[in-house]
């Protein structure tokens, strides 16, 4: 009997393997990368490769003098998802195997993304855990163009490997949490740079039962194309509105079309005008968490806008839930704005196509709301939105709960 | 004794048993060894043993680079074959008794120093890679994206070169690697304004830039896209030479001679496929339009036209006779005989009139 138990614990053991644990850093500070990348390269607009980066901090390199690794590599970086959150939001997703047709390749969105690095702790009341612990201090900083093949990066030829397109070094302070984006800042010329913004969220206090949105335009100097209107797109100067939009049960019907009654006060109110680009400073704007019933149609909760809406182009139905409409004018010129209709499920966003749909105009719920069982609670969030020629990006800030949902 | 005996009979099966799940973790697979690649074959030898290029062999042979082939240095040569030649109108006959500077210079515009595989060229269009002659030569890979249409694999070509598609990548040589590809590359022309100078199916475009004063500006540093129409395209309008020369320029747009002339880095007409664009009507911010200061050219699937600035105005509006039909100063042309490098950009020929200069006059 003994016997049987010593082999059953052989067996046991031999699934256990003890793995290292990464050592810690001392004094970290704590970073997050986005590729704002949001145009390929075209007959127009050749001379520099597709917007496929691989990052990386503190390089070293071969025996060439190229560069071929580094003490951060965030290889595969592909332009960012529309939407992100303060936590990875595709930490369930595997990243090996994205792509078209014959093109399988891994796509990083962000980094750390995936990565299995130490994270952020929550600091301030958020859950920081897409934000990658460094150490404080200089670092160089390189990004590079890559092919989007899967090959990785150290195995890439010299050639493709010196087509540098940004290098740089950035300072972090002990403790902060900083936020580096790669831009475009002559689309025309094919001018890049890289946009860092320490945020100031972590030292800020928030109110618990409010909506936060803060603007900031990232967008380079006005292409020629957008100048003569070919596309729509984000002037120099942007003014914000808001409008908080309450679902009309009466007026509305499921197959007919839908109205909305602007909560009193929050009707095409004007919030501010972004003069400036590449701002690190974002100041927010404050709305209001509604009560719990504005949620809630008789016991169910109410919906968010319907996909089929979004691939019909249908501008009218944005779903029944209490939502937030960002309309985004040219401050020196009158004319037709562009509007942001925070409407959309936050589950489903990222999977839509922003070249194919008009998933652009659209942005999900500013309210949180998270299901435990049959129940159902709203949170207030804080959310970054930054301009980008002619789409926003939005990063919401995820707070930790006090208590269980 | 038997209670005894069963216990043992039970300790040697699970014993069998436990060596058998542990056994189960244990997989030996033969490591599966790529066939060597034969390395034995220098490029010379490798040329003159494929009956497919025995024209660019021919070519060697002629101005001695075969004997630079042949050594230990590394090199790459972009091998063009048998029907290339034939396209570009060179016969065996013809090949022996062209001028052998010229000769000299097409054929190390072919050769590279160094090993440059398919897969090294990074992912851009027009990428510059200096030839043995001094000059450029632009490779293109396809570019993933949310309109490209072309899915290449290992047995598609997806490097084209100069206009020209690479059918056999990557043939592996002792000394160095072979491109083969399906067009005879040009060398590239001094300037624009000498290329369409000494190619006469152009004569009364150049005519009409000179005398538009368009032509000289052909010959300073560029980079230049000449989209150039031939001289049948002017005649099926009703232009001819004395016709052109009848102009008096006061009257013309700066577009009836320019609007054929786009100040953007160079491309070929594979680089259409490789890095292609949004459609004119969707609302993308790399919207495909080329605005220059008097004029608007859109690019349509590979076809190109000029067009007012409010085009998108024009082809939503349901009424005649514009309706859909944005070119409202002269054909859509294509690209028909692409692919005419110079050093300072490149001319594209085409059978259509972009810019019908009578529907250019400055009212």
């Amino acid at each position: 009997m003994k016997k049987s138990l010593l082999y059953m614990l052989i067996i046991v053991l031999a699934g256990c393997k003890k793995y290292e644990e990464a050592p810690l850093i001392d004094n970290p500070a704590y970073l997050r990368v986005f590729n704002d990348l949001s145009t390929s390269v075209d007959v127009l607009h050749n001379g520099q490769s597709a917007p496929f980066l691989t990052f990386i901090m503190d390089p070293q390199m071969d025996k060439d003098g190229v560069v071929n690794t580094g003490a951060i590599v965030g290889d595969y970086l592909g332009t960012r998802q529309l939407f992100s959150l303060s936590y990875p939001i595709n930490e369930a997703n595997s990243s090996i195997g994205t792509g078209q047709g014959n093109f399988l390749y891994p796509i990083n969105y962000e980094y750390p993304g995936n990565a299995h690095v130490l994270t952020a702790p929550a600091i301030n009341g958020f859950d920081l855990s897409a934000w990658a612990q460094v150490p404080s201090g200089k670092h160089r900083v390189m990004f590079i163009n890559r092919p989007q093949s899967n090959v990785p990066f150290k195995d890439l030829s010299a050639l493709i490997r010196s087509n540098v397109l940004l290098d740089t070094v950035v300072n972090f302070d002990k403790g902060e949490v900083y936020t580096l984006e790669v831009v475009s800042r002559d689309l025309d010329r094919g001018v890049f740079g890289l946009y860092m913004r320490r945020e100031a969220f972590i030292h800020q206090s928030f109110e618990e039962n409010k909506i936060y949105a803060g603007f900031v335009n990232l967008s380079g100097v006005t292409p020629v194309t957008l100048k003569y209107k070919f596309f729509d797109g984000f002037s120099d100067k942007v003014g914000i509105y808001y409008t908080y939009n309450i679902y009309d049960d009466i007026n509305s019907s499921p197959q007919g079309n839908a109205y909305y009654n602007p909560l009193p006060g929050y009707n095409k109110t004007y919030y501010t005008t972004l003069k400036t680009k590449m701002d690190t400073v974002v100041p927010y704007l404050q709305l209001p968490l509604l009560p719990v019933d504005y949620f809630f149609r008789q016991d169910s909760l109410r919906t968010y806008a319907d996909s089929r809406d979004v691939a019909l182009l249908n501008g009218s139905k944005y779903g029944s839930l209490p939502h937030v409409r960002f309309d985004m004018v040219d401050a020196d010129n009158v004319g037709p704005s562009l509007s942001l209709t925070c409407a959309f499920d936050p589950v489903a966003y990222n999977t839509w196509d922003v070249n194919n749909s008009s998933i652009k105009m659209l942005a999900p719920n500013l309210n949180l709301i998270i299901a435990t069982g049959n129940k159902y609670k709203i949170y207030g969030t804080l959310n970054i939105m930054e301009l980008v020629y002619d789409r926003v990006y939005v990063m919401q800030i995820q707070r930790g709960f006090n208590e269980m949902p | 004794m038997k209670c005894h005996k069963m216990i043992t009979i039970m300790q040697k099966y699970f014993i069998i048993l436990l060596g058998c799940i542990l056994m189960q973790s244990c997989i030996k697979k033969e490591d599966v060894v790529p066939p060597a690649p034969d390395r034995s074959r220098s490029l010379a030898v490798t040329i003159q043993n494929n009956y497919t290029f025995s024209m660019f062999a021919a070519a060697l042979q002629r101005t001695g680079y075969d004997k630079l082939i042949a050594g230990d240095s590394l090199y790459t040569l972009l091998v063009p074959n048998d029907a290339a030649f034939a396209i570009a109108g060179v016969t065996p006959d013809s090949l022996q008794h062209m001028d052998i500077s010229l000769l000299r210079k097409i054929v190390s515009y072919h050769i590279f120093r160094g090993i440059v595989k398919s897969s090294d060229i990074p992912q851009t269009i027009d990428y510059p890679l200096k030839s043995l002659s001094g000059q450029d030569v632009f490779f293109s890979v396809p570019i993933p994206g949310p309109y490209q249409n072309q899915y290449p694999d290992e047995k598609h070509p997806y490097l084209h070169i100069n206009g020209s598609t690479v059918i056999r990548p990557d043939i592996v040589a002792s000394n160095g690697m072979i491109q083969s590809i399906d067009r005879l590359l040009e060398y590239p022309a001094a300037n624009i304004k000498e290329y369409l100078e000494t190619h006469s199916q152009y004569s009364l475009y150049t005519q009409g830039l000179r005398q538009f004063g368009l032509l000289d500006r052909l010959a300073q540093p560029g980079p230049f896209v000449v989209i150039a129409p031939t001289n049948d395209a002017f005649l099926m309008h009703g232009y001819d030479s004395v016709a052109i020369a009848a102009m008096d320029t006061s009257h013309y747009k700066k577009s009836a001679f320019g609007g054929e002339i786009l100040r953007i880095g160079i491309f070929f007409h594979t680089d259409m496929n490789d890095g292609p664009m949004a459609p004119p009507y969707n609302q993308s911010n790399n919207p495909p339009v080329y605005v220059a200061q008097d004029f608007l050219v859109i690019l349509n699937y590979g076809s190109f036209g000029l067009s007012v600035f409010d085009f998108l105005h024009v082809i939503n509006t349901y009424e005649p006779p514009y309706w859909n039909n944005p070119y409202q100063y002269g054909d859509q042309v294509s690209l028909d005989y692409p692919d005419h490098l110079t050093l300072n950009g490149v001319v594209h020929g085409t059978t259509g009139l972009m810019a019908i200069p009578d529907s250019l006059i400055i009212k």
